[in-house]
């Protein structure tokens, strides 16, 4: 590298920076007293650091802090509400009423209905054939007997399960 | 960029908001204005120095306190201002709002005001032909003064390669100021 090439290497980063020790610093002084061309690179640069000399810091919008402040209150509040952990997760999984399971449930209770109304009404039947027998008898109305029968349905749901 | 008390960081790190303001009133010029630089509209500058901002309180509790906080600050800014500006399209990039300049001329000086005004302007559309390493490297030594070494710990990249950058992005500066002396900005 030729000596110019190599101050200019200096005068573009280091030295221009105030980064370079003291000898190469004065060593780059030197040769900028004797050389015209690295003295003109010199006076360029100082003149492209006059244009960000000139630049100064904008203030900071005033309402930024606010935005910010909010934002991350915004965010607390996200955090606090409670995220299912893997444990409350696998609970939901197995006792959870999913579907399949409440449509399960809905047919059993139909099933159980039925049933229990099928027993009501043989027991009625009988009961009724009884009655015949004894209206047949004593000569009653069976019409004033029909609501009795169904009041019965809750006795004979009772008696299914017992 | 001040530095900042210890017990405030932990203060800031265990979520006390008032802290974590003085962190902000410690930083914001910084962030702010190197946002400003890198993106070169306000609207935009905010935007990055918010998510600065929020990406320092989620982080600050992992931070540790390994490195300087300044640096950190220095790393999240620069990173987050370039990539902003990579992902913002060419047509947002040209769109540049000129309020920093005009809001920094000094008082009762028409004709500095003018000239100012016009060497501004001329270092903006100068910075915006280097790539935003460059400009960034530039920006980070010649207006916000940081030594070789926190430009090397803000971009992460060896002391060798900020000597590099600071050099081409000069030499690119003076051949587009020497190519185009007199055409308007
Ligand atoms: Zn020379």
């Amino acid at each position: 590298m030729s000596r110019c090439k190599e101050i200019q290497d200096l005068l573009q980063a280091e030295y221009f920076d105030r980064e370079s020790g003291p000898k190469e610093e004065q060593s780059v002084q030197e040769h900028l007293k004797q050389c015209s061309a690295c003295g003109t690179l010199e006076k360029k640069l100082q003149a492209q650091r006059l244009l960000f000399q000139g630049a100064k810091p904008k203030p900071v919008p005033a309402h930024l802090w606010g935005n910010i402040r909010d934002a991350i209150i915004a965010q607390r509040l996200e955090e606090e509400t409670p995220v299912p952990g893997i444990l409350e997760r696998l609970k939901n999984l197995v006792f959870l009423r999913r579907p399949a399971m409440v449509l399960a449930a809905s047919v059993f209770s139909v099933v159980l209905v039925v049933a229990a109304l099928v027993n009501a009404n043989l027991q009625n039947q009988s009961a009724l054939r009884k009655l015949s027998a004894a209206e047949g008898i004593a000569g009653y109305s069976l019409s004033a007997k029909n609501g009795y029968t169904i009041d019965d349905l809750g006795t004979g749901i009772e008696e299914y399960f017992l | 960029m001040n530095d900042i008390a210890p017990d405030i960081l932990e203060r800031s790190a265990a979520g006390n908001l008032d802290a974590f303001e003085e962190i902000y009133k410690a930083t914001s010029s910084f962030v702010y204005n190197v946002a400003l630089r890198v993106t070169r509209n306000s609207a935009n500058a905010e935007e990055v120095t918010q998510d600065v901002f929020m990406k320092i309180y989620r982080n600050l509790k992992s931070f540790g306190f390994r490195s300087s906080f300044k640096t950190w600050v220095y790393r999240i800014t620069v990173n987050t201002a370039i990539n902003h500006y990579r992902k913002s399209g060419k047509e947002e990039r040209s769109r540049v709002d000129y309020d920093n300049v005009i809001e920094t001329l000094p008082d009762n000086r028409p004709e500095t005001a003018i000239e100012q005004s016009d060497s501004q302007a001329r270092l903006n559309a100068l910075l915006d032909r280097l790539s935003p390493e460059h400009k960034t490297c530039l920006i980070l030594r010649e207006i916000e003064g940081l030594s070789y070494a926190e430009i090397a710990g803000a971009l992460n990249i060896p002391l060798n390669t900020v000597r590099t950058r600071l050099k081409r992005a000069r030499q690119a500066l003076l051949a587009e100021a020497e190519r185009r002396p007199d055409e308007p900005v």
